[in-house]
């Protein structure tokens, strides 16, 4: 980021190809609605390129990161109220090299399960697992970004991995 | 007891986390790349590209400024004193020149423009105060009772004779009415002479006809 303060666009594609994908799905579980994560994708990184004349390193890049993502995703909550009216992501649209028919529809019940239970979450345990998973942040950046006690984003976290570790202990029949 | 608190508090389920990578396999739409990245190549051009947005008009306005600055200098350098020449005080000058300098002032008054040839070299200007010097003695030469006199309407050189005055009042007497243009053709020249003496400058138009007579003999007058 500092080299891209200074002027060098390579830095920063490094920089985007590096968190471009976990941040979008970051999005994508927050607003559980694919035109509003691009928007507030954009949105984000939109904000990154501006704010790069007063960048300080105080942080690390991804706790700064995911902190304007956070914000600029409570701001669309804001700005309109579409978040949790509807769910378009699909799960099952990408496919999945060459498992035989067996596994494929494993894994596709297996995700299904976890991506309802995920949809099911809490909004806070729900968004300190996604940092946890996506933006492989400590509990302690965890608990910046969503300015609370590091205890607190503990417990969160534990309770969303409870909850999901039992969704997928469910046997498929009953999911 | 204390396995099972241990258990509680993990955070980190690999068969959590394997799943929800299994699950979380979105990648970012090629469009959103393409509009980021170009916003981050725009916003990264340097800064000088950005403060020439201000230094263009700047540039524009300092480089008018000198043209203008140029075209008043050129103006202007008409109204300083030929090379050679320094500015004499009025009471340093005999009367008559003095006369001849209040008579003279409309037509010194004209823009640059219309007089090019009066700027003369110095080679030129001693050329036309040894002519001067001629027709002065040859008028000398003619009217001997005149030497030593001060005749109020005569010549600037025989002013310049009778009262010794400055090289500049000198240089100033000689200075010619007609363009060095004029005066390579008697015709023109006396054409030069004759409105001299229709706008009343009678001193100028003596001298010049004088000037006249001296290269011009009188078989080629017209």
């Amino acid at each position: 980021m500092l080299r891209y303060r200074d002027g060098d666009v390579a830095a920063f594609e490094v920089l985007y190809h590096r968190h471009k994908d976990p941040l979008f799905r970051y999005l994508l579980r927050l607003c559980r609605h694919r035109a509003a994560a691009e928007d507030v994708f954009q949105e984000v990184w939109g904000k990154i390129i501006k704010s790069r004349d007063n960048y300080r390193p105080t942080a690390k890049f991804t706790t700064f990161l995911y902190h304007v993502a956070r914000n600029c995703f409570i701001d669309h909550i804001r700005r309109n109220k579409r978040h949790g009216v509807t769910a378009d992501i699909e799960p099952d649209s990408q496919p999945h090299g060459a498992d035989c028919p067996e596994t494929l529809v494993e894994k596709s019940l297996a995700r299904r399960r976890l991506d309802t239970a995920l949809r099911s979450l809490p909004e806070e345990q729900r968004d300190v697992f996604l940092l946890h998973e996506e933006a492989g942040l400590s509990l302690d950046d965890i608990a910046t970004i969503t300015d609370c006690k590091r205890e607190t984003a503990k417990s969160r976290l534990r309770y969303a991995v409870g909850k999901l570790r039992a969704a997928l202990d469910d046997t498929p029949e009953t999911a | 007891m204390s396995d099972k608190r241990k258990n509680s508090d993990e955070t980190v389920d690999p068969r959590v986390s394997a799943a929800y990578r299994d699950l979380a396999d979105e990648r970012t739409p090629g469009h959103l790349d393409h509009v980021i990245l170009n916003a981050a190549r725009g916003a990264a051009t340097p800064k000088w590209n950005r403060a020439v947005a201000w230094l263009r008009p700047a540039a524009w306005v300092a480089t008018i400024g000198v043209c203008l600055a140029i075209v008043i200098e050129i103006a202007l350098l008409p109204q300083q004193e030929p090379d050679g020449l320094v500015p004499v005080a009025e009471d340093a000058l005999p009367a008559t020149a003095t006369k001849r300098l209040e008579t003279a002032t409309p037509q010194a008054a004209e823009p640059a423009a219309a007089r090019p040839a009066q700027k003369l070299s110095r080679g030129k200007l001693e050329e036309r105060q040894e002519r001067a010097d001629e027709a002065e003695a040859s008028n000398r030469m003619r009217d001997p009772d005149a030497q030593g006199t001060v005749v109020k309407d005569d010549t600037a050189s025989l002013r310049l004779q009778s009262a010794p005055a400055p090289a500049s009042a000198r240089e100033l007497a000689t200075e010619r009415y007609c363009d060095e243009s004029q005066t390579v053709d008697p015709h023109t020249w006396l054409a030069c002479i004759l409105e001299l003496e229709r706008q009343g400058l009678l001193d100028a138009a003596r001298l010049e006809r004088d000037l006249l007579t001296q290269a011009f003999p009188p078989p080629e007058l017209p």
